[in-house]
């Protein structure tokens, strides 16, 4: 990476706790022009004074809109293209956590957990791979979930979402697998301590801290990893969970 | 459970996380009648002053946004639960430094407003508060409301050093220092006795930042044997910033075994290592924030905790303040590792409560053995009390209110100021009537 040249960084949920992490994080790597995507208008609007206060370059901007709504992927993306003209890196950090019972006697609320977790995120990576693609060069970093990885009683539409869009990105990574200079790059947190899991008892060893994630997804891309776990231990119980035998996996409440 | 961080005070309280862009409200909905309500930082405050026992703590941790910094100034604008950590990894890289800095970076800017904090260079720039050039605060009575030395410079001189008591503080303005690089040049000098500690803090008066460790076992001709240290930021452009904490404690440690024996082991190493004598060049970090290596290490003392004890005793009577205060010291078994001597200069920041004003401080932190250790400190306070001194609320956890009312007179124009619904442990135990027998 040429340290001097300003890099456009689009982020895709901006008031998210690691996606702040992961901007503020850019600012100290390197000239950095960001595009901020998410809903609260005001909140966004100091999320780019504070990135500005550290160094991001002042033609960064946002955009308040539904990024969530797959009705409006095409215009928004349009829009973000036309501005910047190039995108160096796109981090896709929004996504709702549901409630899992309450869907299984709604079904629109199954349908729009989908459009966000799923089918919005779905156009997102594949507008950015375009461009990728047309300009041979960029980097796509997705956050995924170890509730992907098995489904569980627990919440099983949002692993669904999260599995869903990690296959999708390596159908992608697969595609530009001879480029060295596209990434497409799925990290794949377990616990983490934010507001979106705010209703949870924490502490212990298995939470990270947004700015630990956040990290990891610098330093995945950087490596041009194509799946990461975050923080790395939980391959290991994932693996384990994967591995367990449906009759055992059915006495738990997992 | 929230803790301070002596770990000595533990209180039933709710526990509120400010979120960003919600935290408006949240305050606002904590202000409703019922239980008060007290801004909390990261907990380094050692007693019950960032305690509400039975109310609500606000957590501010969270709120880590920077508002507006004008680089070609040093004029920052940040929320108050920004860490000086984190300040400093976006302003050393621009040349730009806290003016004035606690012996740890983990501190949120609100909290440092909040104690008017001081550091190495207290005898040349003053506290915290001389450098904070505007406030917001969210009070229950009138809202957001702005101070600063011209308007409402009344609640602006009680925040600074006012204990979070009158409004929460949103954010904090502050005027950085420029700096020519993130190394200092360092002077560690060995003194013989506490003769010596005062002849080098006068003869170090153009250094910017001094300090003494002291080891307070040694009795005798060699009282106040210690060690000196002075440094001046160089200017060699180097910028670069700190980086994370090498190692944690993993557990608490057996409070058994900090003794005499252990600690006068610990200060002779201390005294003889390498760096007793140190002159060369060093990074800001280990320089101001030694401790900062060892995610918290104040599980060092145990699971009772520990107390600190940190006094001002005017000029005047300093010496033989110090002098009773460690003799006093050394004729218990129970030493303190982290022992240190500065001579204040005159006090210049605005704040109405703030601790810090000419004379010599001594910090000092015991393990928590129970009725023994607050023995001493009794002991402690009444030599303070009798050399006309006061001690640090931030590290307090212990005084009698009486002491309190006395070393601090201007007390009831911070309760009339503070906002009538915040409070803390502290506040209440401090200004609650006085025994007759005190």
């Amino acid at each position: 990476m040429n340290a001097a040249e300003t890099r456009t960084i689009v982020i895709l949920g901006a008031t998210s706790a690691v996606a702040i992490a992961f901007a503020r994080q850019a600012c100290m790597r390197g000239p950095a022009r960001f595009v901020l995507l998410g809903r609260d208008q005001v909140r966004l609007g100091e999320l780019l004074a504070d990135l500005t206060a550290r160094g991001a370059n002042p033609s960064s901007f946002e955009i308040a809109a539904d990024i969530g709504d797959p009705g409006c992927v095409e215009d928004i993306a349009a829009d973000i293209l036309a501005r910047t003209g190039r995108v160096d890196d796109v981090l896709l950090a929004y996504g709702v956590l549901g409630d899992q019972k309450a869907m299984q006697s709604n079904l629109g609320a199954v349908r729009s957990l989908l459009d966000v977790n799923l089918v919005s995120a779905a156009m997102w990576c594949e507008v950015f791979a375009s461009h990728f693609e047309a300009h041979g060069k960029g980097r796509l970093a997705v956050l995924g979930s170890v509730a992907g990885d098995r489904g569980r009683q627990s919440n099983y539409h949002y692993g669904a979402g999260k599995a869903a869009i990690e296959r999708i990105c390596e159908g992608m990574a697969h595609r530009f697998g001879r480029s060295s200079r596209i990434t497409i790059t799925v990290v794949k947190p377990g616990f983490i301590d934010t507001p979106m899991t705010e209703h949870i008892k924490k502490g212990g060893a298995l939470w990270a801290t947004p700015e630990r994630v956040a990290d990891i997804v610098h330093r995945a891309m950087d490596r041009q990893r194509t799946k990461v776990y975050a923080p790395w231990f939980w391959r290991i119980i994932l693996l384990a969970v994967r591995g367990l035998p449906v009759p055992l996996m059915h006495r738990t409440k997992l | 459970m929230v803790l301070s961080w002596g770990r000595v005070h533990r209180v039933g309280q709710s526990e509120i996380l400010l979120l960003p862009g919600r935290s408006d409200e949240q305050i606002t909905a904590a202000f409703a009648p019922g239980p008060t309500v007290l801004a909390h930082g990261l907990g380094r405050s050692y007693g019950d002053v960032a305690l509400n026992e039975g109310g609500q703590l606000a957590l501010t941790s969270r709120l880590t946004d920077f508002i507006k910094a004008d680089w070609t100034t040093g004029r920052v604008r940040v929320s108050a639960g920004l860490s000086i950590g984190e300040l400093l990894r976006v302003a050393v890289p621009r040349g730009w430094f806290m003016p004035v800095s606690p012996g740890t970076k983990f501190v949120t800017l609100g909290g440092a407003v909040a104690n008017d904090v001081h550091g190495k260079n207290h005898h040349r720039a003053g506290s915290l508060g001389n450098h904070v050039l505007r406030l917001g605060l969210l009070r229950s009575d009138t809202g957001m409301i702005e101070c600063n030395l011209d308007e409402h410079a009344d609640l602006f001189a009680l925040t600074i050093g006012g204990l979070g008591l009158t409004g929460i503080i949103r954010w904090v303005e502050l005027q950085m220092i420029p700096i020519g690089s993130a190394f200092l040049d360092v002077e560690n000098v060995p003194c013989r006795h506490l003769d010596d500690f005062f002849v080098e803090s006068e003869k170090s008066k153009d250094w910017d930042y001094t300090v003494m460790w002291v080891d307070c076992f040694a009795g005798g001709r060699t009282l106040g044997r210690g060690i000196f240290s002075r440094g001046r930021m160089r200017t060699d452009g180097r910028f670069q910033p700190h980086a994370e904490p090498l190692l944690s404690m993993p557990a608490t440690m057996p409070t058994w075994l900090l003794n005499r024996a252990t600690i006068s082991t610990f200060n002779a190493l201390y005294r003889n290592r390498p760096g007793a004598r140190f002159r060369g060049i060093q990074h800001y970090d280990p320089f101001f924030y030694p401790l900062d290596r060892i995610a918290g290490w104040n599980k060092l003392y145990g699971k009772r905790g520990f107390f600190q004890h940190q006094c001002l005793i005017p000029l005047s009577a300093g010496r033989s303040g110090i002098r009773a205060l460690l003799e006093r010291i050394g004729q218990g078994s129970q030493g303190s590792f982290l022992a240190v001597l500065k001579v204040h200069g005159r006090e210049t920041s605005p704040g109405v409560m703030s601790f810090c004003r000419e004379g010599v401080s001594l910090a000092l932190d015991f393990a928590n053995r129970g009725v023994s250790t607050r023995a001493l400190l009794r002991d402690l306070d009444a030599v303070v009390r009798d050399h006309g001194g006061r001690l640090y609320p931030a590290k307090d956890g212990h005084m009698t209110p009486a002491f309190f009312q006395e070393s601090y007179p201007d007390w009831p124009r911070l309760e009339a100021a503070r906002d009538p619904r915040i409070s803390s442990s502290f506040w209440r135990r401090v200004t609650s009537a006085p025994e007759p027998s005190e």
